[in-house]
């Protein structure tokens, strides 16, 4: 490059006035964002989101705890303790995920034999403090009683292809 | 609300140009339990799918949308929804996030909570340090 080009090119900003032409020229595009909260993006069935623990249609909870889930989960982000309950079957006494140490792999769910821990389709359950997101067993039975008509219908959904 | 409490108050609502929008071209598919409105219009494409949104009731938290909604607003299914009777008597109303208020999610133990953190039951050996 000639010094005399390189002289034009800084004089006049000729970098600039491309680069603000490339700009402008985004304004006549398509526009590419969505108007969230208002509008949301599309998600799978298969979504893996906020944890819940469902229930059994008479209301009974699933988890046996088995502890195939805390066995699995690479991040070590959950805690069973059990104890044979009064009426002699085997249920959890603790149920704690933390939240905060999940990356939402989704090997929990796939883990659990009897369909108990889902990861469901909730993402909007950002906390301002950190202890909010350690989840003990009513927390996550709660999330499970909110979202089963979801949850239930995302596993229908995908029934077929698992 | 009048305009200049729209205009003067503008986050406490959809922006005047979601309201334009939604008058001219939405469609009105149904309405929740807590007054949130969802729209849709046909015409107007977005990466293949209709534009579907919701207009809230009250404050504007994206958290608001119970399940039902939740799955068509989110394009999982193409029907809305129509029964929106719970299933089982053990479900729950929906709630939104509640982080922040003093309805917040604590665990148990928690300084602002009640109550104390369950002892564990020593079912397992702990690490200790040689």
């Amino acid at each position: 490059m000639s010094v005399i080009t390189r002289a034009i090119r800084t004089v006049f900003l000729l970098e600039l006035l491309r680069g603000m032409s490339m700009t402008f020229r985004y304004l006549f595009r398509k526009r590419q964002t969505i108007n969230y909260p208002f509008e949301k993006g599309p998600l799978s069935p298969r979504f893996r989101g906020e944890h819940a623990l469902r229930r059994y249609p008479n209301g009974e909870e699933r988890c046996i705890a088995c502890k195939l889930c805390e066995a699995v989960c690479p991040a070590q982000a959950i805690v069973i303790e059990s104890e044979p309950r009064e009426d002699g079957s085997r249920r959890t006494t603790r149920y704690d995920i933390d939240m905060t140490k999940c990356i939402y792999c989704g090997l929990c769910e796939e883990a659990c034999p009897v369909d108990a821990i889902v990861e469901g389709p909730n993402f909007e359950f950002a906390t301002e403090t950190r202890e909010e997101l350690y989840y003990n067993k009513d927390k996550l039975l709660a999330n499970g009683d909110r979202w089963e008509a979801e949850i239930a219908a995302n596993l229908k959904a995908d029934a077929k292809y698992r | 609300m009048g305009l200049g409490a729209r205009i003067f108050t503008w986050w406490l609502n959809e922006p005047m140009g979601t309201t334009l929008f939604t008058r001219t071209r939405g469609e009105l598919v149904g309405t929740d339990g807590a007054g949130n409105r969802y729209f849709q219009n046909k015409s107007s494409i977005r990466r293949g799918r209709p534009r579907r949104w919701v207009l809230y009731s009250g404050a504007v938290e994206a958290s608001k949308v119970p399940p039902e909604w939740h799955l068509w607003l989110h394009h999982t299914v193409i029907e809305a929804p129509k029964d929106m009777a719970k299933q089982h008597d053990w479900e729950a109303p929906h709630q939104e996030n509640l982080t922040g208020t003093t309805g917040a999610y604590r665990p148990p133990g928690s300084i602002a909570a009640r109550g104390v953190r369950p002892h564990a039951t020593g079912d397992y050996e702990p690490w200790q340090p040689e």
